[in-house]
């Protein structure tokens, strides 16, 4: 894999730990490129290990992002994030549901079941039978 | 590094960066650098500590900033020290001698209440 390819590679492992994507999250991702690339121009950087060692592992990166981040803004994250999922399970559900109730349906209209019935007449002949369906 | 030297460090961050900020306009990388090559790499911080803290300032109005095109198509976000934020400076810094003082008063450390007397 190339230099750039596993920078590449490191920014997306960044982006992936922090979790939650907020406009701090968005712009620190690009500030973040634009170091890494100042510091391989200065320092002729040849491998990754390298950028590890100045900036620090992907999880580090991360984990500092998320110890100084504005508290607020996170729980507003995590809050809608909640919400989003809650409300696909819901859709998710409601679809389900609605999904068997047509099946059972057309399975119903499909399988047409009739009953047999003999009529005796008055005079104690039996007439033809009838399909009642 | 330990958690104390990190909290440290936060509380510590705005007025550092705006004093750097004083003599130029920096991009991030030079600020990090700064902080390691002043302090012979003792004061150093994580690049997404760091940005937090400018975006915050950029957020207040104490800084601001704008893009310079390196190259053909990279660009670098450089940070400028606004009026209110060397009012903002000035008034961080006197807060921070007060407390370093007291603290030095406190543990009764001669040598550090003579620093902050220099």
């Amino acid at each position: 894999m190339s230099l750039k390819n596993e920078i590449n590679s490191y920014v997306k492992n960044i982006q992936k730990q922090i979790l939650y994507k907020t406009k701090e999250s968005k712009q620190l991702i690009n500030d973040l490129k634009a170091n890494i690339a100042d510091y391989v121009e200065e320092n002729n950087v040849t491998d990754i290990s390298e950028i590890r060692q100045c900036f620090g592992s992907e999880s580090e990166i991360a984990a500092d992002f998320l110890a100084n981040a504005d508290i607020k803004t996170l729980k507003r994250k995590m809050t809608v994030k909640s919400l989003i999922a809650v409300l696909v399970v819901a859709v998710i559900a409601v679809w389900g549901i609605g999904m068997t109730v047509a099946v059972v349906d057309s399975l119903n209209a499909t399988a047409a079941y009739g009953v047999e019935s003999d009529i005796v007449d008055e005079d104690g002949s039996m007439s033809n039978a009838s399909l009642e369906v | 590094m330990s958690q104390q030297q990190d909290n440290f460090k936060r509380g510590t961050a705005e007025m550092l960066i705006l004093h750097l900020l004083q003599e130029e306009d920096l991009y991030g990388y030079q600020i990090t650098r700064a902080f390691k090559d002043k302090s012979n790499g003792v004061y150093t911080m994580g690049e997404a500590a760091l940005y937090l803290v400018l975006y915050r300032l950029v957020e207040l109005g104490y800084i601001t900033d704008y893009e310079k095109l390196v190259g053909a198509r990279r660009k670098r976000r450089y940070y400028h020290l606004e009026d209110s934020g060397r009012e903002y400076y000035n008034k961080i810094l006197d807060e921070y001698f007060i407390i370093t003082k007291s603290i030095a008063q406190i543990l009764d450390r001669e040598d550090i209440k003579n620093v902050l007397e220099k």
